[in-house]
């Protein structure tokens, strides 16, 4: 059996908004998915509920337990970065390796330290004396140092700047990404992050809008730049999304055979920021 | 590494103030007043307590005096930390750090009441052994400068000894008749929206009583909340024999007494006595509802 993650009519409400719309998702073994939303979407709702820290409606299997239920069995697989800003201030990087050593049966402190050398950041120190960036250097080393066959990370590199983000991901996928291993992002910052994913899902609203592999997303939707000629032309073909941009005119088809866009102008890869704007306006349409 | 020696170990981290701070704040004033008492009190210990029973009389309420008063205010600070306890991690969101690994709210919760009714219990015990033999050495040293025998006062090893087996045994008493207390303010922290827990664990029942006295006329809360405080195996064994309760003399003719009995049995008859009112077990079966209800509170502790 494959599949890291296996979910079926999540609901969650709080008070009067719902978080989790029935909401269905199969992830395998050996993926990278981005989980794409705007603020209030269900994000991080759909992340607890899998890590057990929520309980919602429906059936949900992670690693083939029920989370909730059987949280501490599951979190000796699993690892999780909630937040930027979860590692407890007051605890020194020193104390906070000796004690997941202690408790967490598939931690590797020496492989934490290597990391943690790497950054040249001194584990004497206290978390609430390091910079935002390093906190989640910090968080990255050690919990890829977690021999975990599921990685959840819920907006990891918020408020860290560009430098910091782009080695965050350079390390997950150098240093600790394989086959075995299965991660599930949330983000913001899709650009930055869409090359190293192998699977996408958007939500909003408690939704699931779209939930497809990259490969899938590249074989049914392109991006033409469209000759002025040829708008009207395009327009018949049904456009997700037109956009014009200093007088060219730029359509996201879904669908549409490639013969017929090749001959509407020149067709690129579909960016996946591109791709959610439309599916969002889509939705509002 | 034991696990639970580990989250014992992250308990004394986070709390170096209630825990370890306390501590020297209160040999701190130990050492203080034994040093004015020592030069104040003319004569030596042995003076005071001349015969074996006065003596060993006279020693056990030294310790169980500096026992008391450390006790005291290391429980101030031990409501401080219980009422943080499930609280301040949620308030910062380190809670999901501490959840995203595997150990159960179970072992997090009772690691915590744990830490108060024997790590703490124990770090009073030890406190007051050193304190105790401070207070001594200090009256000894002093008394012997002034040319008596100060220090025959450690001439009964078994009267220091038994002083210190009877605290231990009066602390266990004590850490399971305030219980209760544990478990309401553990409680309160676990599900303190926001504020400070320790004024939601005192306002509740105190408005609880205040109204149950206006609508009912009745004061069932403040009797038994009361009652409990009023009472304690710490308090209400060791002055039992400072005034011998079958002679109703002062101590310093307890040297004529007949009863032949080590003084500390009357102490220990009266902890005893706690253990079989029906009043602690209620309170002990309260006290373990409440920490249950702070393991529950605690699963729930990431939802919003």
């Amino acid at each position: 059996m494959n599949a890291v993650i296996e979910a079926r009519g999540l609901k969650k409400s709080y008070r009067k908004t719902c978080a989790l719309n029935d909401v269905s998702l199969n992830v395998e073994r050996g993926r990278i998915l981005g989980l794409i939303g705007p603020n209030g979407a269900g994000k991080t709702t759909l992340l607890r509920a899998l890590t057990g820290l929520l309980r919602v409606d429906g059936e949900l299997e992670v690693l083939g337990k029920h989370p909730w239920s059987e949280r501490v069995a599951l979190m000796r697989d699993v690892a999780f970065i909630a937040d930027t800003a979860t590692l407890p201030k007051w605890a020194r990087i020193d104390q906070i390796l000796k004690y997941t050593d202690a408790v967490h049966p598939n931690f590797s402190r020496e492989r934490a330290e290597n990391f943690l050398k790497q950054t040249g950041i001194d584990t004497r120190r206290r978390i609430k004396t390091l910079s935002k960036g390093m906190k989640v250097q910090v968080h990255l080393a050690l919990v890829m140092a977690i021999d975990a066959s599921l990685l959840v990370l819920d907006e990891p590199t918020l408020g860290l700047d560009i430098l910091f983000r782009k080695t965050f991901y350079t390390n997950l996928l150098n240093d600790y990404f394989d086959d075995n291993r299965t991660i599930i992002v949330s983000t913001h910052q899709i650009e930055e992050i869409e090359h190293i994913l192998t699977d996408v899902v958007f939500i909003n609203q408690g939704r699931i809008l779209l939930d497809s592999s990259m490969d899938e997303i590249n074989a049914r939707y392109a991006t033409v730049a469209v000759k002025r000629d040829n708008v009207e032309a395009a327009r018949q073909l049904q456009p997700l999304q037109e956009t014009v941009l200093l007088g060219q005119h730029v359509f996201l088809f879904e669908g549409v055979a490639q013969e017929k866009l090749s001959a509407l102008g020149e067709v690129s890869p579909t960016r996946v920021a591109d791709l959610f704007t439309a599916k969002m306006q889509e939705k509002q349409a | 590494m034991n696990t639970a020696l580990t989250l014992v170990r992250r308990e004394l981290w986070e709390n170096r103030g209630n825990f370890y701070i306390m501590v020297g704040i209160l040999f701190g004033i130990i050492v203080l007043a034994s040093a004015v008492l020592g030069i104040a009190v003319g004569g030596s210990f042995s003076d005071l307590y001349p015969t074996g029973r006065a003596h060993a009389v006279g020693v056990a309420i030294a310790g169980l005096g500096i026992g008391s008063f450390i006790f005291l205010f290391y429980s101030l600070s031990m409501l401080g930390y219980l009422s943080g306890a499930l609280y301040d991690d949620r308030k910062d969101g380190s809670v999901l750090f501490w959840r995203s690994l595997p150990v159960s709210d179970t072992a997090t919760v009772i690691s915590k009441a744990a830490m108060v009714m024997f790590v703490g219990s124990l770090f009073v015990w030890i406190a007051m052994v050193v304190g105790h033999l401070i207070f001594l050495f200090a009256l000894a040293t002093a008394a012997s400068a002034r040319g008596a025998a100060g220090f025959t006062v450690f001439a009964s090893p078994g009267a220091l000894f038994g002083t210190w087996v009877f605290f231990a045994y009066a602390m266990v008493v004590q850490a399971l008749w305030w219980l209760p207390y544990y478990g309401w303010i553990l409680f309160v922290s676990a599900v303190t929206p926001r504020g400070r827990p320790l004024i939601w664990a005192i306002a509740i029942p105190a408005v609880a009583g205040v109204v149950e006295l206006i609508l009912a006329q009745t004061s069932h809360i403040f009797q038994f909340v009361g009652s409990h405080l009023a009472q304690s195996p710490i308090f209400n064994g060791w002055p039992s024999f400072s005034i011998n309760p079958e002679l109703g003399q002062p101590i310093t003719s307890l040297a004529q007494s007949t009863i032949s009995a080590n003084p500390l049995y009357s102490g220990a008859g009266r902890i005893n006595e706690f253990l079989a009112t029906p009043s602690m077990w209620i309170g002990v079966a309260i006290g373990l509802c409440l920490i249950a209800l702070a393991i529950i509170a605690r699963r729930y502790s990431a939802t919003s």
